[in-house]
């Protein structure tokens, strides 16, 4: 019997989806202070992968100091949204190098959690008007193990720190990933005319993505063929097995 | 605008000049040499001034001399002395004068380049505007003088250099950037590469801009694509992109042609990248990224002549030259290499790792990310 394997994935996957997504984002669609946030987020990469860190460390970009978007009213297509918004991305995923390849992979050995925020540009404390996360679950989490959560983070409102569901289903699992999702949803037509090129690294950019999407659809798959009673039940409790390999030793 | 001229300067000037007289058909004013009787007006009034780079022959005055500071041994040591002539004695408003050099000696220059395939890291490096190879006919020559005499013709006669949206316009014109709903990013896509825009104040300065174009952005994939470039984003070879465009597709895309200043320089078609981008989003309502789809429609134009090109994300690749293929090959079997001189805001230089195994120049060029995947792909291949 196979037991919970923790997410595992490569330094130079993570570290090269940085800078494709900091050079693709940048001028039109990330604020200008994501220049120094992206170059601290591989450094960091890069002392994990250096260092001793076989202990959980956390992997951030503070709620603080979040990576922005430019204020766009994109989100409706042609740009007709009724108000100018900022999106802001911040995360903390706790990461440790791994045991078998610790200078080439890292595991998610705790929390792994990303928040996306939608505020009012024009607002002078940019009210926040949306909230979500996106989420790798725990080996005892109730499932499902890819999740997306809305709000969740007050003690009172919709959606309080108390109700801890609904877990919905997500396909986006790295903060990169989190991040493409939401260029796309505030910048509907800009972002996806911009993506469709072969610029830059967008290559690279697709095969990435398209690597790991099929890797978690296949696997995602695999647990609706083998179920044999409800297939959202066997989707909701499904967790990374040790031989299902996700994310680092696929295809390698 | 006056006719462009070209002072061509030679230790064998009537050999040259009727060699070179094909270019008075094409409007250019052509003046031929010998180094010894160069005066200063001559450099003044062309717009390129081409100087061979043997200088073995029939130059008794400086062989006679003594002093070997007045005896410049090549071509490229009477340009430098002509630069700083012409750097002195230009006034403000004086029009800029490009220097050239001419060899089918290249590999003396710089040995440990593969120079012919390098002209223009030949140029920056030796302080030129452009290196012209004898190795091609004399008729690919006259054209690329033609073309560059052309270029330096149609820079402004003064820079608005204290207004930045009249620099930036006066940039544009010269780049014949069209006007329409994808300029502003095609715009965009130029400023990430640098052009040397602010450090231009006088009249002279425009040569930056000429170096910039020839040495800087058309060897290599920036703003503008090449017509490799665009099939490969199509997914389709060269021949059968070259095949639509006869077929059609030129009439679709012949907006987003580039047809601004040294065009064709090298004898390449160019466009547009970001006007060919827009034409895809338009044709296909914002579905470009799905190729099939998108050279469907495409083939509606063109007869059906897109053909699949079979891969899933093909690159094109640097050869062991370090020249770029117009044939293309998967991601996967490449890796990335930067190679001295390739700027940073260029597309990533690639290179097939048969090739990398084979060749120790373009090993060492292999960036650190992809040397561990070069390994494990090296050692699975043996």
């Amino acid at each position: 019997m196979s037991e919970f394997a923790p997410l595992r994935f490569r330094f130079d996957d993570f570290k090269r989806e940085l800078k494709t997504l900091q050079e693709l984002g940048k001028g039109r669609f990330f604020d200008w202070s994501a220049e120094a946030i992206f170059p601290e987020l591989d450094d960091f990469l890069g002392q994990v992968q250096r260092g001793h860190y076989f202990k959980g460390t956390r992997w951030e970009v503070k709620e603080s100091r979040p990576l922005k978007t430019v204020a766009t009213k994109h989100y409706e297509p042609g740009g007709g949204g009724a108000n100018y918004v900022i999106g802001d991305v911040s995360w903390c995923w706790t990461i440790c190098k791994s045991k078998e390849k610790p200078n080439q992979e890292f595991e998610v050995s705790g929390n792994a959690s990303v928040r996306l925020r939608v505020r009012l540009a024009e607002h002078p404390d940019q009210t926040e008007i949306a909230m979500w996360r996106v989420e790798c679950g725990a080996s005892d989490s109730p499932g499902c193990f890819f999740h997306t959560q809305i709000m969740g983070h007050e003690d009172d409102g919709p959606f309080p720190h108390s109700l801890s569901v609904p877990r919905l289903p997500t396909l986006f699992v790295t903060p990169m990933a989190a991040i493409e999702f939401f260029l796309g949803e505030l910048f509907q037509d800009t972002w996806a005319q911009h993506v469709s090129s072969d610029k830059g690294e967008l290559g690279y950019w697709k095969s990435s993505q398209q690597k790991r999407f099929k890797q978690l659809l296949t696997w995602k798959l695999r647990q609706i063929e083998r179920c044999q009673g409800s297939p959202w039940i066997a989707l909701k409790h499904a967790k990374p097995m040790a031989t299902d390999k996700l994310f680092a030793d696929e295809g390698r | 605008m006056n006719c462009p001229s070209v002072l061509i300067i030679d230790d064998d000037p009537d050999v040259e000049r009727a060699k070179f007289d094909m270019m008075q058909s094409h409007q250019i004013i052509l003046d031929v040499c010998h180094p010894q009787d160069v005066v200063g007006r001559q450099l003044f009034d062309a717009d390129v001034v081409v100087v061979d780079f043997k200088l073995d022959e029939g130059w008794k005055q400086r062989d006679s001399l003594k002093e070997i500071a007045l005896q410049p041994l090549n071509g490229l040591a009477v340009i430098s002395i002509l630069q700083s002539h012409a750097m002195r004695a230009a006034s403000e408003n004086e029009s800029p004068t490009a220097f050239v050099l001419r060899s089918a000696h290249l590999n003396d220059l710089l040995p440990d380049f593969t120079a012919d395939s390098r002209l223009h890291v030949i140029a920056a490096q030796c302080n030129l505007d452009w290196v012209l190879t004898k190795n091609v006919s004399i008729e690919e020559q006259g054209r690329q003088l033609t073309k560059l005499a052309t270029a330096i013709q149609g820079l402004p006669a003064s820079w608005d250099f204290d207004d930045a949206n009249r620099l930036n316009e006066q940039v544009r014109e010269w780049l014949k950037l069209p006007d329409s709903n994808w300029g502003p990013l095609a715009w965009q896509d130029i400023e990430d590469c640098h052009p040397p825009m602010y450090e231009i104040v006088s009249r002279k300065h425009g040569l930056r801009l000429v170096r910039w174009l020839t040495q800087r952005i058309l060897p290599y994939p920036c703003f503008l694509w090449t017509t490799a470039r665009i099939a490969n984003r199509l997914r389709v070879s060269l021949a059968s992109m070259e095949t639509a465009l006869k077929n059609g597709l030129s009439e679709l895309l012949q907006p987003v042609q580039y047809n601004g200043a040294l065009n064709e320089f090298d004898g390449q078609v160019r466009w547009w990248r970001s006007g060919f981008e827009s034409v895809l989003w338009e044709l296909t309502e914002g579905r470009s990224f799905d190729t099939d789809h998108t050279r469907e429609l495409l083939n509606q134009r063109c007869d059906g002549a897109l053909t699949d090109g079979g891969m899933n994300q093909p690159v094109l690749c640097l050869d062991r030259e370090f020249q770029i293929q117009d044939a293309p090959c998967e991601m996967e079997d490449a890796v990335r290499i930067h190679p001295d001189y390739w700027p940073v805001y260029a597309d990533p230089a690639w290179a097939r790792i048969i090739d990398v195994a084979d060749e120790p120049r373009l090993a060492s060029a292999v960036i650190a990310a992809d040397r561990e995947r070069l390994s494990q792909a090296i050692a699975e291949g043996s």
